[in-house]
């Protein structure tokens, strides 16, 4: 592993160690912690500053040092876990990850002046006799002596014995070789020459000498067992008490080494392999360290290719089937079984790409936390399900949209806690964000109990931008969705936070990149609730493949509401425009035939499709010809980007289908209609 | 294997000075014969070590009995041999040696 590789691994750590410590001062504030709970922060901030230390990332160590400081003060008890206390912690730790963030990203670290001094403050307990000099380098020296010999017991060496057997005398498999490549590792060794039995029965076939090696943290345990790797059953290795985490693939790992005892030594007063000095309750720990090690880190490139390839074989398979079809009578059951066996390797590669929604949930209390301070109003933001699990890199993309509704959310949606009691509700503002998987796809919603979107000030401000016509007639759905309009804001005044009218364009654009959707169902004075919509993963998606002249289509199944046939009793000519009469309802027809210049038959299919810019539409296409599973191929990595066309496909007959845009085709589609 | 002391005997044997070469590779082989010149010696036996150049874990447990047990006494041990020693935990068998 070169330095680069050591570092990303580092910022991995470290996001990890946020998270936990996030976690663990949310809980304190919760009012749910203990004393396991400031020691698990404590070991979390800890670990962040070791690596930095080890790494040489100055600023970061330095932080990390003064906030590990703050956090002893209730790890001694000196100090309660006070709001106020924790709040500072919170905030402590969101500069922490704003200097991890700045040292992996090489910026210039963040202004941590103020929060410094806010800590120092904390450390000295405003007395004056330590104020001033807590930044003194020698009495930061002294504190992390302190500190370092407060250390838990994970961060500390571990033991392990050894134990050779006489198969290793036997088998030439030197057992002071060993010890030596040992002590090449940093091990302290000791030895146990109980079992050696007198002189004069002396027998140089039986290993009667156990040893302790005591090796330092830093040492993996996949490195001892590399070690052993080659010594097979002649010698009995044991780990005793914590052992560290390793991350080497489990692949590599040894086989395991054999755990019965060896044969008891002639007249040893003491059996070193039948009695391991190491304490009963420590060989719990011990034999639970494999399962610790049975996650592995894989480069995400891998995954992508072994990615690529289930879709290649998707393809071949439909392929296939295309060709069997109708040639070979006894193929049906076959081709049943290879189709099931493609989704479920598909579903098990998924799954290796998954990651819970956690790694981006757990981010948004401190959005939470900053608005609220900002805005003054007092917030509780409740998380459930966030270990549900999505594809890597959707969970990456949700980061920017959520963190712009929740800041809308709390500017906007939620009142000042004296327009909350005016209310008749709690001063404190509560926020809901929930995620849950139903019916293949994934949804998450964003609930606040505010205001909700007062619709007549929301209408007045798209009229007065430009964005509709002040005659246009509107539903509520409609009037709601403009808050997603580019340039659209109700901020009075252009803050930190919002009244640019850039967010929630960006929430929009976002979830539909991601081949989602985004709806919103808000009530005057009780709410709003935001929920986004999307596909398990952006390589494979259900859909139908329709005929549209001699061009075949494929329509993503997300969108879609329901199909019918054209017939004249269900069309409309209004003006120029053909409308669907659904159910006393009247939605425009967008023709995709008269789009691609191929014109449609007149008894053609209706697909009826959500949109989140026009409301509801009926694409008209000839026939629906299958709908099944295709892979996503992206136009803009072999191409460039088309209007109107979300990517290609290969059916399964070879031949290249696009797929269509559905948002992008109905809207342009009505822009058109609307400028003749 | 065989090396001489210009005032010793032949390796494995005890000779007047209660001294006993130890030969250049303290392994298997060489051990029982070893075991048995050392007991034959009787207490206080020196052990002389400069010659060793390996040793193996049947040879420590050789020199572990022989200090416990007939009292015997490393000298003039190899680098390689107080290496061996320290590096395996039993550099206390050194203690007493004679360079």
């Amino acid at each position: 592993m070169n330095m680069e590789e050591l570092q990303q691994v580092f910022f991995l750590e470290c996001e990890e160690a946020m998270v936990q410590a996030e976690a663990g001062l949310l809980a304190l504030e919760a009012g749910a912690g203990d004393a396991e709970t400031i020691n698990a922060v404590f070991r979390a901030v800890h670990s962040v500053k070791g690596g930095a230390g080890a790494f040489g990332f100055g600023g970061l160590q330095a932080f990390a040092h003064r906030f590990e400081s703050a956090l002893a003060l209730l790890r001694e008890g000196s100090r309660q876990a006070e709001p106020e206390t924790v709040r500072l912690l919170l905030v402590a730790c969101d500069m922490l990850a704003d200097h991890v963030g700045a040292v992996r990203d090489t910026r210039g670290p963040p202004d941590d002046a103020e929060l410094m001094a806010r800590l120092d403050r904390l450390v000295s307990g405003d007395g004056p006799q330590v104020s001033g000099e807590a930044t003194a380098p020698g009495e930061a020296a002294l504190d992390l002596d302190a500190l370092l010999a407060a250390l838990p017991p994970a961060a500390s060496d571990w033991h392990v014995t050894i134990a050779p057997l006489d198969q290793a005398l036997a088998n030439g498999n030197e057992p002071v070789l060993l010890i030596r490549e040992l002590a090449r590792l940093g091990a302290t060794i000791t030895c146990d020459t109980s079992g050696v039995p007198p002189l004069a029965v002396f027998d140089a076939t039986h290993a009667r000498l156990c040893w302790h090696a005591t090796l330092p943290a830093s040492v993996p345990r996949a490195a001892v067992e590399e070690v052993f790797e080659f010594c097979g059953d002649t010698v009995r290795l044991s780990f005793d008490g914590a052992v560290p985490d390793d991350i080497a693939p489990a692949a590599s790992t040894p086989p395991p080494l054999p755990v019965s005892p060896p044969p008891a030594p002639v007249q040893a007063p003491a059996q070193p392999a039948d009695a391991p000095p190491a304490p009963p309750q420590a060989a719990e720990p011990a034999r639970a360290a494999p399962v610790q090690n049975r996650a592995i880190r894989v480069d995400l490139q891998k995954l992508e290719r072994l990615f690529d390839t289930v879709g290649e074989i998707v393809i071949a398979q439909s392929m296939l089937a295309q060709h069997l079809r109708g040639h070979a009578s006894g193929a049906g059951e076959c081709l049943g079984m290879l189709d099931a066996l493609t989704r479920e390797l598909q579903d098990n590669v998924m799954a290796i790409r998954a990651q819970p929604v956690a790694a981006v949930f757990s981010r948004m209390p401190r959005v939470v936390r900053e608005v609220a301070e900002v805005t003054g109003k007092a917030v509780n933001i409740d998380i459930s399900g966030d270990a549900t699990e999505l594809d890597k890199l959707v969970v990456e993309r949700l980061a920017e949209p959520l963190t712009h509704l929740i800041r809308n959310a709390v500017d906007h949606g939620l009142e000042d806690p004296a327009a909350r009691q005016a209310a008749g509700k709690p001063p404190t503002g509560r926020l809901q964000l929930a995620a849950g998987h139903r019916n293949g796809r994934i949804y998450i919603t964003l609930a606040d109990d505010g205001r909700g979107i007062d619709r007549t000030r929301v209408r007045a401000k798209a009229i007065e931008a430009g964005l509709v016509s002040a005659d246009a007639v509107l539903t509520d759905e409609e009037i709601d969705h403009l808050i997603f309009a580019p340039g659209f804001s109700t901020a009075a005044q252009v803050s930190n936070i919002s009244g640019r009218g850039v967010g929630m364009d960006v929430v929009r654009q976002t979830v539909k990149e991601l081949g989602g959707r985004i709806t919103i169902q808000s009530q005057p004075g009780l709410g709003s609730v935001f929920t986004i919509t999307l596909p398990l993963t952006l390589a494979i998606a259900d859909a139908m493949v329709v005929q549209v002249g001699a061009e075949t289509l494929v329509v993503p199944l997300l969108p879609i509401v329901e199909t019918l046939r054209a017939t004249p009793a269900v069309l409309r000519l209004m003006g120029k425009r053909q409308m669907l009469n659904l159910r006393d309802s009247f939605i425009p027809v967008v023709d995709l035939g008269e789009l691609h210049g191929t014109g449609t038959s007149d008894d053609g299919v209706l697909i009826v499709v959500e949109t989140e810019t026009a409301g509801r539409a009926a694409l008209r296409v000839d026939a629906i010809l299958d709908s099944r599973q295709v892979v996503i191929k992206s136009l803009e990595h072999h191409y460039r980007a088309v209007p109107s066309v979300a990517g290609a496909t290969i059916l399964g007959d070879g031949q290249v289908a696009v797929i269509v845009d559905v948002e992008a085709v109905v809207a342009q589609s009505l822009a058109w209609a609307k400028a003749a | 294997m065989t090396g001489q002391n210009s005032d010793q005997s032949i390796i494995g044997q005890a000779i007047m000075t209660h001294s006993i070469i130890l030969p250049r590779a303290l392994c298997r082989p060489e051990l029982p014969a070893l075991a048995a010149a050392i007991q034959h010696a009787g207490s206080g036996v020196a052990l002389d070590g400069q010659a060793v150049e390996r040793i193996g874990q049947a040879g420590l447990q050789l020199l572990v009995a022989a200090c416990r047990d007939a009292d015997a006494c490393l000298v003039q041990p190899s680098a390689a041999l107080r290496e061996t020693l320290e590096l395996c935990g039993l550099g206390h068998l050194l203690m007493g040696t004679r360079p």
